[in-house]
């Protein structure tokens, strides 16, 4: 996957105790996730994100919500992915 | 009687990449440590059958199947689903022992008396949450016994997704065909000590007259306790070692490579809140031709970097190599809360540095030797030397 790390907005769903992003926006397009395949914690220091890697728009990616200043970021992507 | 499970993940790095991505799956994917890496560390189950094992170079990957998709490991991903299957299986048993990062045993002795269905249904369940858990994917090889040694065995002989039960009744029958290398415990000098026997199997084994250790493990006697995780013991010691891409032979470039593992290694002391008195570095050129090994103890436990790499590369000034491919360093004689010199102020510098490390990221700040260059960040084995930390229960250590 390549890296991107470029913040962006995601809409996302609350329910059952967990946070799942339903759709985001990026480039000017607005993209749905159609499959969350992992949810997984990374830990940079003391910082910890929670990493969803998610099936959107022909693409895989990797969004990342940052569990301290609640801010999302796409972290990686596989645009050739299907 | 005891019953013990044996939980292995199969293929699990390679497993888990698929997992996240759907397109790898069924496709034969190799685990890389890193991009331009030369090394296999994990191979899918259709790798696998192309013959592509752990510890194979990706030129020989290539050769065997290539079709392999070669995928860098990505360690956060797989820890945390270690962590989600750590959680699965203690709701089965307070005994778990978490052996490696893709295998653990549960003893359930007398949990399975709880369980409608005993031991077998557990394991069923466990199998079912694990691919409703970490995902659909994800498959897990379970072995029950009534030893720690008889149960991993069992594990291993029906992979992917098996589940086998040997019984005091069957398991000599039922193992004599296992080759006697795949034993927990027969490495490679007892393997080639059998084999220049001729013996190749457990059955052929168990017909010779062999020294009592090497017997005690091919008659599967070895009766192990399970580690508890809330007995498992702090670390003894803190080591980071770094193969490079190509030889360094700057002794700059050196110099910088052993500060960046020293100051690794010293974050993850203060992390755990310990110190050590024993210090070690060792470096290595292309092939091993020429090396530098340094170890010395000092009288006081530290965990400053500044302290442990400036005492190293002293004596390492001493005997310096040409260049370096392989750089190790580690910490160990460990102590917990450490008192600092009241006359130093570093102990507060350190404490700053870690807070801001911690809020805005590993190495946000850290020393200007190592401006300019590209740094070497921490890495998890599948071995998981600091399970006691990740694991354990060190809360009141912290």
């Amino acid at each position: 996957m390549q890296i991107i790390n470029e913040a962006i907005g995601v809409n996302v769903r609350f329910g059952g105790g967990v946070v799942l992003p339903i759709g985001f926006d990026w480039r000017g397009h607005s993209y749905s996730v159609s499959r969350v395949t992992m949810v997984f914690e990374r830990q940079d220091g003391g910082r910890r994100y929670l990493c969803f890697v998610a099936e959107a728009g022909g693409m895989l990616v990797e969004l990342v919500l940052d569990r301290e200043s609640l801010g999302w970021r796409i972290g990686k992507c596989e645009p050739s992915y299907t | 009687m005891r019953t013990i499970l044996h939980i292995d993940m199969n293929s699990y790095f390679a497993t888990a990449e698929q997992q996240a991505s759907p397109l790898l799956r069924g496709r034969p994917v190799g685990i890389i440590k890193a991009e331009g890496r030369g090394c296999v560390i994990a191979a899918s189950v259709e790798a696998k059958k192309f013959g592509v094992k752990t510890g194979v170079t990706v030129w020989e990957a290539r050769r065997l199947c290539p079709r392999i998709t070669l995928v860098p490991a990505d360690m956060d991903k797989y820890l945390a689903l270690t962590r989600r299957l750590v959680k699965i299986v203690q709701d089965y048993s307070p005994t778990v022992e978490v052996f490696s990062i893709d295998e653990m045993f549960a003893e359930v002795t007398d949990s399975q008396k709880n369980f409608a269905g005993g031991a077998w249904q557990m394991a069923l369940e466990m199998k079912w949450r694990i691919k409703q858990e970490l995902g659909e994917w994800m498959r897990a090889s379970v072995g029950i016994a009534f030893t720690k040694l008889i149960a991993k065995l069992a594990s291993e002989m029906r992979k992917p997704d098996g589940l086998t039960w040997l019984t005091p009744e069957d398991y000599l029958e039922r193992t004599a065909a296992v080759k006697v290398e795949e034993v927990c415990g027969i490495g490679r000098s007892r393997s080639a000590f059998l084999h220049g026997l001729g013996v190749t199997t457990l059955g052929e084994a168990r017909l010779r007259q062999l020294p009592p250790e090497i017997a005690e493990l091919v008659w599967l006697r070895e009766e192990e306790p399970v580690a508890e995780i809330e007995k498992l013991e702090p670390a003894k010691s803190v080591s980071r070692t770094f193969t490079t891409f190509t030889e360094i032979t700057k002794q700059e470039g050196i110099k910088k490579l052993v500060r960046n593992l020293v100051e690794e290694a010293a974050a993850k002391l203060r992390e755990m809140d310990m110190a050590g008195r024993t210090m070690w570095l060792s470096l290595s050129a292309d092939r091993y031709e020429e090396s530098s090994w340094v170890r010395l103890t000092i009288p006081a436990p530290t965990n400053d970097p500044l302290t442990i790499f400036t005492l190293l590369w002293k004596e390492y000034e001493k005997k310096p190599v040409g260049g370096v491919r392989f750089a190790g360093t580690g910490i160990s004689n460990l102590e917990f809360k450490v008192q600092s010199s009241i006359f130093s102020n570093r102990e507060d510098l350190l404490k700053a540095a870690d807070a801001v490390n911690g809020k805005y990221g590993l190495f946000t700040v850290y020393p200007a030797t190592l401006l300019g260059g590209e740094l070497i960040r921490p890495e998890v084995t599948g071995y998981l030397g600091d399970k006691w930390y990740r694991f354990g229960t060190n809360q009141s250590h912290q």
